[in-house]
C-alpha cells in the first residue's frame, strides 16, 4: 500500500517538473530558437511572456546569412519595408523624418538629421547618438562604421571631397567625443563621387561608381592606398576579397516589388554583408523617376540586414 | 536499423514507462547525457542499466530512429538528399504539437545535437507568420505581462503582425 503512495507521490511530482519546465523553458534551449527565427517570427517570440523577452534580449544571435530588405524612407515618419519573402509592411518611424541614412550595416542605421548624427536600429527603435557632428550640411558625403556601435571597437569614419584635388576624411572611435580628421590628395579622375563604403580587414573602403577605390587603414598604419579596379586581369595580383553587386534596385526589381509608381525616385544608401562564404557590397545608387512623368516624388531607400538589437536606453556613444 | 552482431556491446536505456532499449554505442554516443555515463568508471557496458526519468519509451525510440536514419544516410547525393528530405518531413508529420515540444525537452535532456538541431529548425518553421497568441499556446506558456505592457509591446511592433494567422 505504502509503495502505491510512493509511487504515485513521485508521478505527481515527475508531473509537475514537467509542467514547469515547459512554462519556463531553459535558456539555452530558447536561444537555439531564437537564432532560427526570421524578424517577424522574432518579434512573437519576444512578446510572449517576460521571460522570453529577457531570453531574446540577452541573446546575440549568431550572424546567419539572410537575405537583405529594403527600407524607403523620405514621406515623414511614413515608411515601407520590403522582406526577404517580397512582403511589404508599412511602419512609422518619426527617427526617419527629415533624416538620411549614410551607412548601414550589421542591422544599424548611420543617420544623419539636421546636423546631429545618430545609429538607428529602426525594428527596435533602438537610438545611440554620436557626439560633435562633423558635419553641418550633407553634401557627396559617405560613411561607414567598423562593427556594431555598441562593440567597444567600433569607428565611424565619415568622408567627403573638399576639391577637385583632396578627400577630408573624418573618424571616430568609440567612447571619444573627439572626432579626428585627415586629408588625403586624390584627384577627382581617381576617385569620383564615392557610391560604396564599407570597413573590411582593419581597413575602410571608398568606391566610386566606375573603378576607383580608395582604402584608409585605421587601425595600424593609417595609411591611405589608391587603386584602379579592373576586371578578369590575370597580370594583375592584387585581388578583391569581396564582390561588389552594382544595380541591385533594378536586379532586384525593387520599384516594381514595392509598387512604386513611374514618377518615383528612389536615391539609396547600399550596405556590406556576408552571404554564405562571399562578403558583399552593394554600393549606394539612384533610379530616376520615369521621364516625362509629372510631378515626381523622390524617396530615399536603405538596404538592411533584418536584425533586433535590444539596448538600454539612453546608451551613449 | 544497423544492429551490433555482438549483443553484449549495445548499451541499454531504460525509459521512464517502458522497456529497457539497447543501442548501439555509435547512437549512444551521439546523446551527449549518455556518453557521460559511459565514461564514467563505475560503467560496465554488459550490466549497467541507465535511467532516463525524464524520457518516455516513444521520445526514445524516435530520437533513435532519427539518428540511425541519418547515420546510415550521410551521402550528399541527390536522392539521397530527397529520401532524407522525405524521412524528415515524415517524421515531423507523426508527431502532433505537444509530442514535438516533448521530444524537444528529451532532445535537450539527452544533449543529442543533431537531434536539438533538427527540432529547434522545426519549432522555428512553425513559429512563422504565426501570432503571439497561437505561439503561446503552442508552448503552453502563460502571459505575465500586464494588459498595459502587453498594449505596449503590440503597438511597438504593430507593423509586423498585420495579416498573421490568429491561431
Amino acid at each position: 500500500m505504502e509503495q502505491i503512495e510512493m509511487s504515485e507521490a513521485d508521478s505527481n511530482k515527475f508531473q509537475m517538473t514537467w509542467q514547469l519546465q515547459w512554462s519556463t523553458l531553459p535558456h539555452d534551449l530558447l536561444l537555439q530558437i531564437i537564432d532560427r527565427l526570421g524578424l517577424i517570427e522574432f518579434l512573437s517570440f519576444h512578446g510572449v511572456c517576460k521571460d522570453w523577452r529577457l531570453a531574446s534580449s540577452i541573446s546575440s544571435p549568431e550572424e546567419k546569412s539572410r537575405d537583405l530588405w529594403f527600407l524607403t524612407y523620405g514621406e515623414g515618419s511614413k515608411c515601407s519595408l520590403l522582406s526577404k519573402q517580397d512582403k511589404i509592411y508599412k511602419i512609422d518611424l518619426p527617427e526617419l523624418d527629415g533624416a538620411t541614412c549614410l551607412a548601414s550595416y550589421k542591422g544599424w542605421l548611420l543617420l544623419f538629421c539636421n546636423g546631429s548624427m545618430f545609429f538607428f536600429s529602426p525594428f527596435s527603435r533602438a537610438k545611440i547618438d554620436v557626439p560633435n557632428c562633423p558635419i553641418t550640411e550633407l553634401s557627396d558625403h559617405a560613411a561607414a562604421f567598423s562593427c556594431l556601435p555598441t562593440s567597444q571597437n567600433c569607428i565611424i569614419a565619415v568622408i567627403s571631397r573638399t576639391s577637385d584635388e583632396e578627400l577630408e576624411l573624418h573618424m571616430l572611435f568609440k567612447g571619444s567625443n573627439q572626432w579626428s580628421k585627415c586629408n588625403f590628395s586624390c584627384e577627382k579622375r581617381n576617385l569620383n563621387t564615392i557610391t560604396g563604403a564599407m570597413f573590411h580587414n582593419g581597413e575602410f573602403n571608398f568606391l566610386d561608381r566606375f573603378e576607383g577605390l580608395v582604402t584608409f587603414d585605421a587601425c595600424k598604419s593609417k595609411e591611405w592606398n589608391s587603386y584602379r579596379l579592373v576586371k578578369n586581369d590575370k597580370s594583375v595580383k592584387n585581388v578583391l576579397d569581396y564582390y561588389i553587386q552594382r544595380d541591385h534596385l533594378v536586379f532586384k526589381d525593387i520599384k516594381g516589388k514595392m509598387e512604386l509608381e513611374d514618377n518615383v525616385s528612389i536615391t539609396t544608401c547600399g550596405t556590406f554583408y556576408l552571404r554564405g562564404k562571399h562578403n558583399i557590397l552593394i554600393p549606394g545608387e539612384t533610379i530616376e523617376a520615369e521621364e516625362g512623368s509629372e510631378s515626381s516624388k523622390n524617396l530615399k531607400g536603405v538596404w538592411i540586414h533584418p536584425r533586433y538589437f535590444h539596448i538600454e536606453p539612453n546608451q551613449t556613444w | 536499423m544497423a544492429k551490433t552482431p555482438e549483443p553484449k556491446r549495445t548499451i541499454s536505456l531504460k525509459p521512464c514507462d517502458g522497456d529497457v532499449i539497447e543501442v548501439s554505442p555509435m547512437i549512444a554516443k551521439q546523446m551527449q547525457t549518455i556518453q557521460s555515463f559511459i565514461e564514467d568508471d563505475s560503467f560496465i557496458a554488459t550490466t549497467t542499466i541507465i535511467p532516463l526519468p525524464n524520457v518516455t519509451a516513444f521520445q526514445l525510440s524516435k530520437i533513435i530512429d532519427y539518428l540511425n536514419y541519418h547515420s546510415n544516410s550521410k551521402a550528399v547525393a541527390d536522392n539521397v538528399k530527397e529520401s532524407t528530405k522525405k524521412f524528415d518531413e515524415e517524421f515531423l508529420k507523426e508527431l502532433e504539437h505537444d509530442k514535438l515540444k516533448e521530444l524537444l525537452h528529451a532532445a535537450n535532456y539527452l544533449n543529442v545535437k543533431e537531434v536539438l538541431d533538427f527540432l529547434c529548425q522545426a519549432v522555428a518553421d512553425l513559429i512563422q507568420d504565426k501570432s503571439v497568441k497561437f505561439v503561446r499556446k503552442f508552448f503552453g506558456v502563460v502571459n505575465d505581462y500586464s494588459v498595459e505592457e502587453e498594449e505596449d509591446i503590440r503597438r511597438t511592433h504593430a507593423w509586423a503582425f498585420e495579416g498573421v494567422e490568429e491561431d
